[in-house]
């Protein structure tokens, strides 16, 4: 058990209290299963835009990019970051569309552009898989870092931030989820900048920084690791990264949070401004992490401790504390919406699917019981995680982009295109994309993600091909 | 040839990053704040627009087209929030045992 800094678990524990004491207060403000979901579709620009900044940046931004770094240096901009921001902007380009349709979850568009409702439910298994993944890597980023950091057993600390986590997502849904992170977007956007000022001062600037890690190895400092990537997989990754930003539930329930379509066009701009300078920010940060522990001896063999060793060994306590700050607010804010977004999909997508009749009091308590089930598991499994954070972020980004990305896109603005070829693209796409990962990250030199894609295209084009001719055999 | 102590290849790329994650604001402010074009729903609401000018796609008018006649033949919103298991079909051709 590592020293346990007084000032570390302090911390740690008012900034529970804090978003416990929203979470009492949104409590108050949710009033019917709307105000659960999606805010009562009321949310403004400024909450909206930092809301989304806050679940954007994860842990794996925070503990899983920086330990990338600190392994495969900046090639991660390449293949993950790059992608990601490509996305962003690219989800900005449909969401007028999307906004103004008045879905609430991604099932909801796809029952939407397919006309069968019993896509719900089938798309929200798959949401739902993906989602509870990644409340586990949440779960893994933050035990280990507050375990570093307060010295408390990982196995413990995880059940503590499972609990408080769980707890004021349950009681004020996406209420309590919108203005936390609105504290904590605020918070992490200027911790990390702080954190960077320092070590730039600390090292040399920016450019000490980057010669001395490319002095380390000078694939460090290359796009494409001196090519250790091969183009296919950088394309592949880059790929799977871009499609999860236009894929995830959560996207699509703060999107139908907000107001009206200029509030929903504002927040994905505003929020693609700024994450992209954080991301860059934080990808040298990462460079300058490594670049401090190897010259310290602090090096690590898990990727995942760099950050969480950089704190406690290297940081002085002041600037530790505001990082820690920075590190939770990272990881709860994304942990709490992707648990709400979970509970919804179990009540909107599949429940309310099998129980057409069920009433809004219902739907709220199978919101509530399904977010505190989902997170009680996750914690449990989260004790002995199926992988690091990085490996199971690219399984869940995979799975997504390979089931919806292009059958889902298409048939947006493809009026013409059958439901049903839709569908059996869906399906064909999450078992090649899946499959294929699982089974050697691809097939011979092509990446899960392309195999993925091409099924799911290839299904949705010959299915489309096949049910015309079918209806019409003239044709 | 470095930037910043990175080659400049890497450079590019950050650049390219931020650039990428600005494209909705550039457009933004370009297309609503420059130019001042109205959004979707803020535009039926002004009616300012020319009927001659074509506002959508066509697979998009198709769509709304198909749309509203549903709505007018059932006879309730379809964009009701709220209506858990209501039929949310957009397309004319499919349809299951819950629509």
């Amino acid at each position: 058990m590592t020293e346990v800094n007084p000032f570390y678990l302090a911390t740690f524990i008012l900034y529970l209290v804090v978003v416990l004491s929203i979470g009492v207060w949104a409590y108050t403000r949710t009033r019917n299963v709307m105000d659960f979901w999606v805010f009562g579709q009321d949310m403004g620009p400024v909450l909206a835009t930092w809301s989304l900044i806050a679940n954007f940046v994860s842990s794996v931004s925070v503990i899983g990019f920086i330990g990338a770094v600190y392994v495969e240096g900046y090639s991660l901009m390449t293949h993950t970051i790059l992608g990601l921001m490509l996305g962003l902007s690219g989800l900005y380009f449909v969401v007028g569309y999307v906004r103004s349709l008045n879905v609430l979850t991604f099932p909801d568009l796809i029952a939407r552009v397919t006309g069968y409702e019993s896509a719900r439910p089938l798309a929200g298994a798959v949401l739902l898989t993906s989602g509870w993944l990644y409340l586990i890597m949440q779960l893994v980023g933050a035990g280990l870092l507050i375990t570093a950091i307060t010295g408390v057993p990982y196995q413990y600390m995880v059940w503590v931030i499972g609990g408080v986590f769980i707890l004021y997502t349950v009681m004020g849904g996406l209420v309590s989820v919108a203005w936390t992170d609105l504290l904590q977007g605020i918070l992490m956007v200027f911790a990390v900048f702080l954190a960077l000022t320092y070590m730039t001062f600390d090292l040399g600037g920016i450019t000490g920084i980057n010669l001395e890690f490319a002095a380390l190895d000078s694939a460090l400092v290359h796009p494409t690791n001196e090519g250790n990537y091969t183009l296919l997989y950088v394309a592949g990754l880059f790929l799977a990264f871009f499609g999860t930003i236009l894929t995830e539930q959560d996207m699509l329930i703060r999107i139908a949070a907000t107001r009206n379509i200029r509030t929903a066009k504002i927040h994905i701009a505003a929020a693609g401004v700024v994450l992209s300078v954080f991301y860059s920010v934080l990808v040298i940060l990462g460079g300058a992490a490594a670049v401090a522990l190897t010259g310290s001896g602090l090096g690590v063999e898990n990727p995942d401790a760099a950050f969480p060793t950089l704190i406690t060994q290297y940081l002085p306590t002041g600037v530790g504390i505001l990082i820690i700050l920075a590190v939770m607010s990272a990881i709860l804010s994304t942990t709490d919406t992707r648990l709400h977004a979970t509970g919804m999909t179990v009540a909107r997508d599949i429940y309310s699917f099998f129980r057409p009749s069920a009433d809004e009091s219902q739907l709220m308590k199978v919101s509530r019981i399904a977010t505190v089930v989902l997170g009680l598991t996750a914690t449990a499994a989260a004790i002995d995680p199926p992988g690091t954070i990085i490996v199971l972020y690219g399984l869940r980004a995979v799975l997504l982009t390979s089931a919806f990305l292009i059958p889902v896109y298409l048939a947006v603005f493809w009026a013409e295109l059958d439901g049903r070829a839709v569908i059996a693209a869906i399906a064909g796409g999450a078992v090649v994309g899946l499959g294929t990962h699982l089974m050697d990250g691809g097939i011979g030199a092509i990446p899960s993600t392309f195999l993925g894609v091409g099924t799911a295209t290839t299904v949705v084009l010959i299915g489309q091909l096949l049910l015309r001719h079918l209806r019409d055999p003239g044709t | 040839m470095t930037i910043l102590g990175m080659p400049t290849s890497m450079f590019l790329v950050f650049a390219a990053t931020v650039l990428a994650g600005s494209l909705g604001a550039i457009h933004y402010v370009i297309v609503h704040v420059i130019l001042d074009r109205p959004f979707a729903d803020e535009e039926k609401a002004i009616g300012t627009r020319d009927p001659a000018e074509p506002t959508t796609s066509p697979g998009r008018a198709a769509r709304a087209e198909r749309e509203a006649r549903q709505t007018r033949s059932s006879g309730h919103s379809p964009t009701e929030g709220t209506g858990a298991g209501e039929s949310r079909g957009a397309s004319s051709e499919g349809t299951d045992e819950h629509d």
